[in-house]
């Protein structure tokens, strides 16, 4: 099938959201949730574990500082293949 | 609920050698919840002893231990060899007796495997193995897990009515300890994510604090130039953190001193 761009111009892309994508590497990566947040907050972050799952099903805003250490928290998880 | 009732019923109604054989059991498996390291021993342990339990003389029974784990069926611990290999065999196939069993949640029984057309390839290769029936019984847990004992008899009809009735009433038993044991481990496994947590995070708000005190900047300044710089280098947070405490102080371990 051609593809006519239009798909594209009305989908976001993948990195518009930033909850969108920690969202589905979440999901996608079968972290525990009680794990990820000791994780995050063994890092120094500071929302508590039901922030936490609100903002991972996209229900809610946190802080940008709070969000890049989940980002970064999820990553470290899935680099070490928990 | 209703599995404790009904437990206790056929215990009660049962004969008395039965019911002393019942007790030991249980009392096994206190032991083995108290003292096994994990919670895959304590299944290999569980198995062993089921299979015991069931055996007689003549008809040697093989037990097999299959969970979902990762939304997967995985065999994770067995009385011997032969189940595990026959365990992990329906899993590569997806489907059969025990995978029935997990997903109906009622008992799976076999009574013929040269006969019984549910299964043909799994059946097939499970009398090549030598094994003439098939009894898989799921567990109650409470527990967000589910397991299945896998019974594996080399005769055709190797359990009787009775057999099938003491193999529900082990699996019930069973799955209690199981639920205790599988606690016992998550609160084990959070304690030790705390413990790692706690020592991390104070690496971490150390270099934040001597960040600040470089930069002269807030605390949140302090944490993005920490994340940007661990994204850049593709270095762990903690490691970089720990790299610019070392590169100040020249100090190599800092802990959190925690009492247990």
């Amino acid at each position: 099938m051609e593809d006519d761009g239009i798909l594209g111009i009305q989908r976001p892309g993948d990195d518009a959201d930033p909850r969108n994508s920690a969202a589905t590497r979440y999901r996608d990566g079968n972290i525990n949730l009680t794990g990820l947040w000791t994780y995050y907050c063994g890092i120094g972050g500071n929302a508590d574990e039901l922030a936490l799952d609100a903002y991972l099903h996209e229900m809610m805003e946190l802080p940008p500082l709070q969000m890049d250490l989940i980002h970064t928290a999820i990553e470290e998880i899935t680099a070490e293949g928990l | 609920m209703s599995d404790n009732v009904e437990i206790r019923e056929s215990l009660a109604g049962g004969v008395d050698e039965a019911g002393t054989g019942l007790q030991d059991f249980v009392l096994l498996l206190q032991d083995l919840v108290l003292e096994s390291s994990d919670v895959r021993n304590f299944l290999t342990e569980m198995a062993t002893t089921i299979a015991g339990q069931l055996s007689q003389d003549g008809n040697r029974i093989s037990c097999g231990m299959t969970v979902i784990r990762h939304k997967r069926p995985v065999a994770v611990a067995s009385s011997d060899p032969r189940a595990q290999s026959l365990d992990e065999l329906q899993n590569s196939f997806g489907d059969g007796p025990c995978l029935t069993a997990l997903r109906s949640g009622t008992p799976v029984y076999v009574p013929d495997t040269n006969s019984d057309k549910r299964w043909p390839k799994y059946l097939r290769a499970a009398g090549a193995a030598r094994i003439g029936s098939i009894l898989a019984v799921p567990m109650h847990l409470q527990n967000q897990a589910q397991a299945v004992v896998n019974l594996y008899s080399p005769a055709a009809h190797g359990f009787s009515q009775q057999g099938i009735d003491e193999a529900e009433n082990l699996a019930g038993i069973s799955a209690k300890a199981l639920d205790l044991a599988l606690n016992i481990a998550h609160l084990r496994d959070a304690r030790d994510d705390l413990t790692a947590a706690l020592k991390s995070r104070t690496v971490i708000d150390t270099a934040i604090g001597a960040i600040m005190a470089q930069n002269r900047c807030s605390r949140d300044a302090a944490f993005q130039i920490l994340v940007k710089t661990s994204s850049h280098r593709n270095i762990k947070l903690r490691e970089v953190a720990s790299a610019i405490i070392s590169s100040i102080a020249g100090e190599e371990d800092i802990s959190t001193t925690y009492e247990e």
